[in-house]
């Protein structure tokens, strides 16, 4: 419970209807898409509504004078329990934030505020022909501060690489209230070395050192032509070998996707006219570019594919490229359909390995699957490593619970040991907190030192990305 | 008889992606997350464990859910949040009762046909004193806030329905003892059409339907019932519409009172059996999806929405020409809930004359959602805003929908936006083009 005073002078700051205390209100943003949020019952104390910096700084100043945590959340589509008050609190709904202040396209730059939705901004951009490359599947509903804080990307990373790389500077309010902002405090150029690289340090900081209110991105002219080029394998291995004679060749396709046999069963089950041939794996390699560029692309890995696959097709025609896409961007949802009364969970979904070892690490899932005896489908960006993993179980069976959560911990311990990460894009959050003594090493020390600094009285986020030593 | 559903399984597949955020009218209008279909199943999560009391709050949550189906339309895991929706408003009735608002017209007027018919007739005589004609259209505007219908746009009460306007007989007030009558149905409008003589003389009848009117079309827009049964007869079909046909029940139902839903689901199948038919036919959105949802199985005739039966038989296109420019507005009930979109463009188009410009979003819910605007205009109003302007962009002069709750909804919307385009049924547009080729 907040001290009622508290409570009042938030709702001096941020307007009483923008202010909730109620249960029901709370209770629906308690959780976000993980397993570890929907199984424990962590209701924040209090929801704000903010629309300005000057509240989000205001407010903070406030908890800080409280030592009463804050949380701050876009819109609640994260994956690793990374915008839920897992110590109570205030959790700070930024959604509202979702303008675009400032259009600086021949600078090739935007200023938006943190709260805009990823697939909202590239409308506006696809207007003037320009695009934010990053792509998460989640483009429809996660927003720009989302994205930020998390450093998230998607398809397209094996070309365009993550949301970092475009971010130019941030307006970030710091839990004392001061309001700074990264990259120069009034630049508008596009590369800097002016000091040390806040921008990046906030980049990926889940929202533990600091609430982004504003955000400089640097933004690219949409690619005149895509084409994909979609194979069929026998076996596993020789997905591997495509991509990486793909790459030797200097071919770099935008993205290279992967579904194994579960993935291409899932995906049949929900859309059974998709007619997908029996096979090991699937990829798919996105091009893009010229029309000259991606026919030449597209015919040369669709060449090298040949060697590897039973089945190649390529094409550049925009309706036939919706179809073959199909398969992959019905799997997600797909993934929950493969075993009656039970659902996906989101647990060890986001491992990414070295690029080599991505189908040996789907081997291994499928017999961690036999093992306990839960089905899991597997898909994912073979093209950088990242794979997302589906464990489907009947959520209101303890039993399986616990061992789902086993079997999280598994393909975890897995990508450590393949010299991957616990987290290629979704973040740590809470999920994955005990696993960065033994990914970040010594670094995590470092790490703990920059929280204290910035947030001395830990109100920001606490107890995510294993910043407390307890 | 409908039983409730599980409501555990249908919440299971939610994985709280937020998906629907990107799509609810209610969220997009609010943007609080308990106000998205995501938070509102995250709510009947908590009621059903125990986790929450079902406080005001929480309550109006529930109820503040247009049952559009747009979230479900877009949900990749493919939750059914409008059956959760219902379930949980019917367990919340157990608790904290159904509204006021929402009694008087799921329990007192529309379950009983006899009040119905001697309600409506009081109101056609009264309605100069609390209503006002706009434009010489065929809507009023109420002069103060009138229960039920607050300040929106209201069709003006002709005392008719579609049986006694087809037929050419006066208008009700039916008498006590013409109710009371054991007719099953009458054939509507035997003399209408040169066609409908022609299928009375045997000649190439296509087929014979039951028309499930609904009563929003029967009494508020009995006109657009008698042109539905025009271009029917125009198609060589010859219509029936059983007499003791009641409300479909779909406002009952999203009440969360099942029991009266049942009530007038069994008397509508009493009505619909007790006349042999090919098909049953509607022409209301809503009306459409309640029986093919709640209905089908029952029948041994399949269930037809209008557009969608048009295009099953040999479908004669109208020659009159119509030169309009007209845009469509999809109801939610008709391309969601029965995943009909193509149908009534398609008849569009094979008017001569005619331009379809489509509108941005044409899917996009008006708002109307049946007894929601009686509980809450004003949401109802501002989620309206936002369609009319879509649709006054695209410059058509004629709005065509194919739902007369969606009618009224956006009539009103246009109208307090300074629009001068009219609204239609798709039916008024076929049939002034077939009268026209005379």
């Amino acid at each position: 419970m907040l001290p009622a005073d508290l409570i009042r002078q938030v709702e001096k700051i941020a307007g009483l209807e923008n202010v909730f205390t109620d249960e029901a209100n709370r209770l629906c943003y308690a959780t976000d898409s993980s397993l570890l949020s929907q199984i424990n019952n962590w209701v924040p104390d209090l929801v704000v509504r903010v629309t300005n910096t000057e509240q989000v700084s205001n407010i903070l100043k406030l908890a800080n004078q409280h030592r009463v945590p804050v949380i701050p959340r876009g819109a609640g589509t994260g994956q690793c329990c990374g915008a839920v008050a897992c110590r109570g609190g205030i959790v700070m709904d930024l959604s509202s934030m979702n303008r675009i202040l400032n259009l600086d396209l021949e600078n090739l730059q935007v200023v938006v505020q943190p709260g805009i939705v990823h697939a909202d901004l590239n409308k506006a951009l696809a207007a003037h022909g320009f695009f934010f490359p990053p792509d998460p599947g989640s483009t429809k509903m996660c927003t720009l501060g989302g994205m930020v804080v998390f450093n998230s990307s998607g398809q397209r990373s094996v070309k365009y690489g993550t949301t970092k790389q475009y971010i130019l500077g941030l307006e970030v309010v710091l839990p004392s209230g001061e309001v700074i902002v990264t990259g120069g405090a009034r630049s508008r150029a596009l590369k800097s070395v002016a000091g040390y690289d806040l921008t990046s340090l906030f980049t990926g900081s889940e929202g533990t050192l600091g609430i982004v209110t504003r955000i400089r991105l640097k933004v690219l002219p949409i690619p005149e032509k895509r084409g994909l080029v979609v194979a069929f394998f026998d076996k596993l291995e020789a997905s591997g070998q495509a991509v990486i004679q793909v790459f030797r060749r200097r071919l770099l396709p935008s993205a290279i996707e992967i579904m194994d046999r579960t993935a291409m069963k899932a995906a049949t089950m929900y859309k059974p006219e998709l007619e997908l041939p029996p096979a090991e794996a699937m990829l798919l390699f996105e091009v893009d570019g010229s029309p000259a560029e991606v026919a030449y692309q597209a015919q040369n890995i669709a060449a090298i594919c040949q060697q590897f696959a039973n089945q190649v097709e390529w094409t550049d025609d925009p309706k036939r490229l919706i179809e073959l896409w199909t398969a992959r961007s019905v799997v997600g949802a797909a993934a929950g359909r493969v075993k009656p009364g039970a659902t996906r969970v989101y647990i060890g979904e986001d491992i990414c390995v070295p690029v080599i070892r991505v189908p040996e690490a789907l081997r291994r899932i499928q017999e961690l699957s036999e093992q306990y005896n839960i089905p899991i489908v597997t898909y994912g960006h073979i093209g950088d490593g990242n794979l997302h993993a589906a464990p489907v179980i009947n959520t209101y069976d303890s039993a399986e619970i616990e061992k789902v959560k086993q079997l999280g911990d598994a393909v975890h311990r897995m990508a450590l040991e393949m010299e991957g990460t616990t987290t290629g894009e979704h973040g740590v959050g809470l999920t994955r907190a005990g696993y960065m003594e033994e990914e970040l090493g010594p670094a995590l020390q470092v790490m703990r030192q920059i929280k204290r600094l910035l947030d001395p009285l830990n109100i920001l986020n606490p107890g995510k990305m294993a910043l407390d030593e307890n | 008889m409908y039983m409730p559903v599980d409501l555990k399984q249908e919440l299971m597949p939610c994985v709280r992606c937020g998906q629907c955020r990107s799509v609810c009218p209610v969220f997009l209008a609010k943007g609080v997350e308990s106000d998205a279909p995501r938070g509102r199943v995250t709510l009947v999560r908590a009621l059903l464990e125990g986790r929450i009391d079902p406080t005001d709050i929480l309550n109006e949550k529930i109820q503040q859910c247009l049952l559009c189906r747009t979230c479900v339309q877009e949900c990749p895991s493919g939750v059914h949040v409008e059956r959760i929706i219902i379930a949980a408003r019917e367990k919340l009735a157990g608790v904290t009762g159904i509204s006021r608002e929402k009694k008087l017209v799921v329990r007192w007027l529309l379950p009983n046909l006899q009040r119905l018919r001697l309600f409506l007739p009081v109101i056609a005589r009264v309605q100069g004193l609390l209503a006002r004609r706009v434009n010489n259209s065929d809507y009023q505007a109420p002069r103060f806030n009138v229960p039920l219908a607050g300040r929106r746009l209201l069709p003006v009460l002709t005392g008719h329905t579609i049986a006694t306007m087809s037929s050419g007989g006066k208008p009700f007030p039916a008498t006590a003892s013409s109710l009371k009558a054991e007719k099953t149905g009458v054939v509507a409008g035997a003399n209408m059409t040169p066609e409908a003589a022609a299928t009375d003389n045997g000649l190439k009848k296509q087929a014979r339907v039951a028309f499930f009117t609904g009563c929003l079309m029967n009494y508020g827009y009995p006109h657009v019932g008698r042109d539905v049964v025009e271009v029917l007869q125009r198609n060589l079909v010859e219509v029936v519409i059983p007499e003791k046909q009641v409300c479909c029940g779909l406002p009952m139902l999203a009440a969360g009172d099942r029991n009266t839903f049942n009530r007038m689901r069994e008397e509508n199948l009493r009505a619909l059996r007790s006349i042999h038919s090919d098909a049953v036919i509607t022409a209301c959105a809503s009306c459409g999806s309640t029986l093919k949802e709640f209905y089908a199985g029952e029948l041994e005739a399949p269930i037809y929405d209008f557009s969608e039966f048009l295009l099953a038989i040999d479908f004669r296109p109208p020659r009159g020409t119509m030169v309009q420019n007209v845009t469509y507005h999809d109801p939610c009930h008709l391309r969601k809930a029965q995943g009909i979109k193509s149908q009534p463009r398609q008849l569009l188009k094979s008017v001569p004359g005619l331009t379809l410009k489509e509108v941005s979003n044409p899917d996009r819910c008006c708002g109307f959602g049946g007894t929601f605007s009686l509980t809450y205009p004003d949401l109802a109003r501002t989620i309206g805003v936002t369609k009319v302007k879509d649709l006054m962009q695209t410059g058509a002069d004629t709005v065509v929908t194919a739902c007369p709750g969606c009618m009224l909804q956006l009539a009103s919307g246009l109208y307090s936006q300074g629009s001068q385009a009219k609204v239609l049924h798709l039916a008024e547009l076929l049939a002034a083009s077939y009268r026209a080729e005379e």
